[in-house]
């Protein structure tokens, strides 16, 4: 056994020297991504290009960003959504890119969409839009919409939320208590995201202006909104806790089990199944007042940011450069799945089928009237995301009443918001 | 009449035996027939049982090609780490369960104490700072195999269980074995090496066979130690499987195909429990798990 | 280590002698046998429990320390006042009463049938035990598809008897659902029971039965006491992972949607998960400890409780002082 630990002892040495060679060598840049949008393919054809630069993947994972954070030692590029860009920035987590950029081969500042601004936190850039969608714009299907004797709405024109509604009812299919054909779903399915963009069209914010509280209670546009779903859930007509999905919406689409879903731009993808091909149609964004000017929301803008702690600030920007504006990014802008963020990089989708002409008139229209929500710098969205799942479900069963749903996530999430804001100054 | 009795009540116990069987099977028989599925064909109504055409393409697709999931990389990192750390926890929690086993000291009844108190410590307590030192120690950016180092690290001093297991087995065995090895001149570690341990084969079977299996299943530990190359196929499976041929992939992954790449990895374990069996019925047997 | 040492040497030299009995002495043996044990625990366990105690009365965020301060014990006085903590725990010894008696009676029934004569006893055997095998993503999204509650097996098979069921078990029953989950792989404990039945020699059950006892009372009298060891190990380790359990959990409720993985279902929100939730995704890494301490202390009662109680049913063999193990 001495034996076999020397030689195990040796070996550790040996490696230890050999990583020590790679390191002067290759710069390596730690990138925490998901595997099915930052692929092994994607590693191979940086490494190629950029022979001095070795990226280690890692699986995204909030256990592990937590662990690398404490020791110190965080990813130099990490996935995060634009909602968290406040907290990180605010925290001095991740650095802002603005420098950066001027020196960058790909990124350039007057090529970028107004979306990226999500990433801004104090006038500053702190990381850049993979792709996103106008969250609201939905699908439907024809031959649904025929047997119920629906008129097939237009793609450029928005209904209204009660119309949707309306349509969603007439769509649902039942046999019994079972469900053959819900009428209605969202991207993703729970309730703190439909409040989330809705809100965004009536002009009011989640939270107050300065972040430092979440406004429900009194707002009287949060209950009206919240009402709606929860009635609508309540139906059963869209999926929730107590109905829910048998298997994840988007899989279900195509097969013909959902009337409409409203999934967002890139969703138009893989909308089209075996036995629905052609008979898919395109829903302009619905309108929550159609009286007031229209609006198409984006939120749940999901992108990359890079860490204050990067041991090597220009090695991580090729990266991130390539990723997000090189080579990547012109193969995302073409293949559909979601709207780029550089204005160079627009309308390469191809639009041979009705669908992707119904889809490319839609997106001009829709791109017309973008806009996005607030968040805070003292929380991370998880915990409004938590404590609405949570409520809501609770409510829906009929454990809490309506409008204790929205007290209780308005005290969780403020009472931990003054939490973080007290022990901030105290330490200061 | 009592034949009759007998026969019938061997029927009776067969019939019995065949229906607990398949419901206990019935699951897995679900997750065969979801493997044999389009991913379309799960959202049909009503739902179909058999695939009007069984995809056993998926099959092929997911053993000779890496278009689904590198299923091979993620075996040979499997075997890799549960094979390695198996051998380490079967070695050093067999010498701490033989110390407290053994011999007598002041302070042992402390320890053994903190043994058992360890087993019920959640390890989601020690994540963080375990992570902090083994970042600090510079084991986490090594090459493959280096990087499994962290099991080997926490494999090194024995698990709690098993040295709690190695103990009731090495107590069990008669006081004489120690005298005929002090007779023979053996120092302490051979007399462990070479007369306790030969005997104790069942009992390091056992311990082999669960080290093995839940190293094999876990993917807490992999996801928060391994970078992609070196990832496992429990991790590889919940993320990183595709649809072949579609680049942009679906926010999640397709269940015919994980639910393929499930069934393979299942069969290194299948082989292990027959191969071993026997032997480890045996290991439970022999310790009697007394006191 | 002793073995280079010669008598000769140690009668000229005082030193070496001392030396000598030192490595002679049984303590010695014992600290040298367990050295690597106790350094892995020192450096491995002991220091991250310290520091993980530490944690618990800050507010550290998980992230950074930049902003940690300590706050005494609030974070405990605040489990303490706190709903959530109070349902959670209740769901977790919820699941621990229902799924310990039930895994450990199955594994012993199913131990007990496949000790016996039987043809194809091993195909059995493999049969119950392959469950432990599947991966827990694919466990969780069997399950899913057999519990749904529109296109489910479960309700579909119900519906032949009570036409137009649709009960939406993961919801509503949730916790019931991770039981039955659990139950379902109990292989590991059948062996464990199976391999103490094979060690009950054979003569004792054909003694009894020659002394005229019923199947029951042989059961009753001499099966169950010689199984009692084992049975009480098997408890332990049960208790231990029922209260910490929450993988399952986690997989289960978010099995097939494209929710975060904390995100759990009510219905399933046992104790550790929400204490991960707290640590991992609300950014309160200090109270989520405390909580996992307050778990870790609840599991140590629960545990001792059981270990007074052994002494009324657990029937130790006469031979235990036999070995070299002196309790």
């Amino acid at each position: 056994m001495k034996k076999t630990l020397v030689v195990l002892l040796l070996l550790a040495v040996v490696a230890f020297g050999c990583s020590n060679l790679f390191a002067a060598s290759q710069v390596r840049v730690t990138v925490m991504y998901n595997a099915n949008e930052f692929s092994a393919d994607h590693v191979k054809q940086f490494e190629a290009e950029n022979p001095d630069i070795k990226i280690v993947k890692l699986e995204t994972d909030i256990a592990r960003f937590m662990a690398m954070s404490a020791a110190g030692n965080p990813p130099d590029i990490m996935r995060f959504n634009g909602a968290a860009v406040p907290y990180l920035a605010n925290h001095k987590m991740i650095m802002p890119i603005d420098s950066l950029i001027s020196k960058g081969k790909y990124l350039k500042k007057d090529d970028f969409e107004s979306i990226v601004d999500n990433f801004k936190y104090k006038g500053k850039l702190y990381g850049f839009v993979k792709d996103w969608s106008p969250t609201l714009i939905g699908y439907f299907n024809k031959d649904a919409f025929t047997e119920a004797g629906l008129k097939f709405p237009s793609p450029t024109e928005a209904l209204s939320y009660a119309q949707l509604a309306d349509y969603a009812r007439k769509l649902q299919k039942t046999e019994g208590d079972r469900i053959v054909r819900r009428g209605l779903a969202f991207w993703p399915g729970d309730i703190n995201a439909q409040l989330e963009q809705t809100l965004i069209q009536t002009g009011t914010n989640l939270y107050s202006k300065d972040g430092s509280k979440l406004v429900l209670s009194t707002n009287p546009q949060v209950k009206a909104i919240c009402k709606f779903f929860y009635d609508l859930a309540k139906e059963k007509v869209i999926p929730s806790p107590i109905s829910p999905s048998e298997t994840w919406e988007g899989s279900l689409f195509p097969g013909g089990r959902i009337g409409m879903i409203v999934y967002g731009y890139w969703y138009g993808a893989m909308s089209e199944g075996e036995q629905t091909k052609g008979k898919i149609g395109v829903l302009a964004a619905p309108q929550w007042d159609p009286k007031k000017p229209r609006v198409s929301p984006s939120f749940n803008v999901v992108g990359g940011v890079i860490s204050s702690k990067t041991k090597n600030k220009e090695a991580a920007y090729r990266v991130f450069d390539w990723y997000f504006g090189g080579p990547p990014a012109k193969e995302r802008a073409s293949s559909g799945w979601g709207v780029p963020a550089q204005k160079s990089l627009q309308g390469l989708v191809a639009t041979d089928t009705q669908l992707g002409k119904d889809r490319a008139a839609n997106l001009k229209e829709e791109m017309k009237y973008i806009k996005f929500g607030n968040s805070s710098p003292y929380v991370l969205p998880d915990i409004y995301e938590n404590s609405m799942r949570k409520n809501f479900e609770l409510a829906l069963k009929g454990d809490i009443s309506f409008d204790q749903f929205l007290v209780n996530v308005e005290n969780e999430v403020n009472k931990q918001i003054a939490d973080n804001k007290a022990s901030a100054k105290k330490k200061k | 009449m009592k034949r009759v009795n007998s026969f019938r009540r061997t029927l009776f116990l067969t019939l019995f035996m065949i229906l607990l069987t398949l419901i206990f099977l019935f699951p897995l028989f679900w997750m065969v027939v979801t493997a044999l599925k389009r991913p379309e064909e799960l959202a049909t109504y009503p739902i179909s049982i058999f695939p009007p055409q069984a995809q056993w393409i998926h099959f092929q697709q997911v053993l000779f090609t890496n278009e689904v999931t590198d299923f091979f990389g993620g075996l040979r990192n499997t075997l890799t780490i549960s094979l390695s750390t198996t051998v380490i926890v079967a070695i050093s929690s067999a010498l701490a369960g033989f110390g407290f086993a053994r011999y007598k000291a002041r302070g042992k009844n402390f320890f053994f104490g903190i043994v058992l108190a360890t087993m019920m410590v959640p390890l989601i307590i020690m994540q963080i700072p375990q992570y902090i030192i083994f970042s600090q120690l510079g084991i986490l950016s090594l090459p493959w195999p280096l990087c499994y180092m962290p099991w080997w690290l926490t494999a090194a001093p024995g698990w709690a269980i098993f040295i709690f297991y190695y103990r009731q087995f090495f107590a069990s065995l008669p006081k004489e074995l120690e005298d005929a090895a002090v007779i023979d001149g053996c120092g302490r570690l051979r007399t462990f090496w070479q007369i306790f341990m030969p005997l104790a084969g069942p009992a390091v079977t056992t311990t082999c066979i669960f080290a093995f299996q839940w190293t094999y299943s876990d993917y807490v530990q992999p996801l928060l130690y391994l970078i992609d190359e070196n990832q496992v196929l429990a991790v590889k499976m919940l993320m990183d499987v595709k649809i072949p041929g579609v680049k942009w992939n679906l926010p999640l992954p397709p269940i015919p195909y994980q639910m393929t790449v499930g069934i393979f990895y299942m069969v290194p374990l299948v082989f292990l429990f027959f191969a071993a069996q026997r032997y480890f019925m045996q290991g439970i047997a022999t310790t009697g798990l007394k006191s | 280590m002793t073995a280079n040492i010669t008598p000769a040497a140690l009668q000229k030299n005082k030193p070496v002698k001392n030396v000598y009995k030192f490595f002679q002495r049984e303590g010695t043996a014992f600290y040298g046998f367990i050295s690597l044990w106790l350094l892995g625990f020192i450096s491995l366990q002991l220091f991250p429990m310290a520091a993980a105690l530490v944690i618990s009365f800050t507010n550290f965020n998980g992230m950074s320390f930049d902003n940690t301060v300590f706050i005494g014990w609030s974070n405990y006085l605040e489990a303490f006042q706190s709903a959530d903590a109070y349902y959670s725990m209740g769901q977790t010894l919820l699941y621990a009463i229902l799924s310990i008696p039930l895994t450990l009676a199955l594994a012993l029934g199913l131990a007990m049938l496949l000790n016996q004569k039987l043809i194809g006893r091993g195909a059995y055997r493999t049969a119950f035990y392959l469950p432990t095998m599947v991966p827990i993503g694919a466990t969780a999204l069997i399950f899913k598809a057999i519990l749904d509650s529109n296109t489910g097996f479960l309700n579909l098979f119900i519906s032949l008897f009570r036409p137009n069921t649709v009960i939406n078990w993961l919801t509503d029953y949730g916790l019931y659902c991770l039981v039955v989950m659990g139950v379902w792989s109990c292989g590991t404990q059948m062996v464990v029971f199976l391999a103490g039945l094979q060690g009950i020699p054979e003569e004792m059950h054909e003694a009894a039965a020659i002394d005229g006892a019923s199947k029951l009372q042989i059961f009753r009298h001499v099966t169950w006491p010689l199984l009692t060891p084992i049975t009480y190990f098997q408890v332990m380790l049960a208790i231990i992972n029922a209260m910490q359990m929450f993988v399952p959990a986690a997989v289960l409720s978010q099995a097939d949607s494209t929710s975060q993985f904390w995100n759990l279902k009510h219905s399933m929100l046992v104790f550790p998960a929400h204490a991960l939730q707290q640590m991992m995704s609300s950014q309160r890494f200090g109270y989520g400890t405390a909580l996992v301490w307050l778990l870790f202390i609840m599991v140590l009662i629960i545990a001792l409780f059981v270990s007074k109680t052994s002494k009324y049913w657990v029937y130790y063999a006469v031979d235990q002082e036999e070995g070299g193990a002196k309790k």
